[in-house]
């Protein structure tokens, strides 16, 4: 879990995750998309393997990167619970603000 | 699906903006709107100045209390207000967070609020710890 948190905590491995949400991409599909260099975005594939976030699979001749989503349940579970505890702190304050009229 | 640590949450209030800013930052104000339903406020200090703390203790429904709070990292009336949020009190603690409230006027009597909150710091023995307080939140929220 922590592994999770600190591979989440970088724009750009947020950035390969949400590629990776829409389909499954090589190292050099991926690359496109980014301005950093091709070995820096191999280092950030590196640290969300192995929060095992990102798995390598062998597809003929290429490597297709594929997001393990079962590791993203768990935080995305508690960010749920956040979201929530503001709506709803947010409800009460719509309520309270409408009840003064001001 | 939604891929971070962050919460982003918005929401428009019928209301000025420095009024807003009352309710986000005065004791006796807070105290009747913040958190979830299922969690009541009991006591509300501050000391709203860059690096001043807040503390909010909550009553859990069986009773028990716990505390919200942290320090105030950046202020700027009646626009920004952010500030670090902890959990004190509590068996297994969620981790540290910082949250960022922008308010925007929409016109004379509407503002929009922005929220902010990225979880950064997390704790050591947080896989542990997680299965635990994430158990406890979804029973209070109702989802389980």
């Amino acid at each position: 879990m922590e592994k999770v948190f600190s591979a989440l905590a970088d724009n750009n491995r947020r950035k390969i995750i949400e590629l990776l949400s829409k389909d499954d991409s090589t190292l050099l599909e991926l690359s496109e998309q980014f301005s950093i260099s091709f070995q820096a975005l191999s280092k950030h594939i590196k640290i969300l393997e192995t929060a095992e976030i990102v798995t390598k699979k062998k597809q003929g001749k290429y490597r297709v990167l594929t997001l393990n989503r079962d590791t993203l349940k768990s935080p995305l579970e508690w960010i749920t619970y956040y979201s929530q505890f503001w709506n709803s702190s947010f409800d009460n304050l719509e309520e309270e603000i409408n009840k003064t009229g001001e | 699906m939604k891929t971070s640590n962050t919460v982003y949450v918005s929401r428009e209030f019928n209301c000025t903006k420095s009024k807003l800013f009352e309710w986000i930052t005065q004791p006796d104000l807070i105290s009747k709107w913040f958190g979830p339903k299922h969690l009541s406020v009991k006591n509300v200090t501050n000391e709203l100045r860059v690096n001043g703390n807040y503390n909010i203790e909550m009553i859990k429904p069986d009773g028990s209390t716990f505390i919200i709070g942290g320090k105030y990292l950046e202020i700027e009336e009646p626009n920004k207000l952010k500030f670090s949020f902890a959990y004190v009190g509590l068996a297994e603690t969620p981790p540290e967070s910082t949250v960022e409230i922008i308010l925007e006027e929409i016109n004379a009597t509407q503002t929009k609020l922005s929220l902010i909150q990225k979880f950064e710091t997390v704790p050591a023995d947080m896989e542990n710890r997680t299965k635990a307080w994430e158990g406890m939140f979804f029973k209070l929220t109702g989802l389980i």
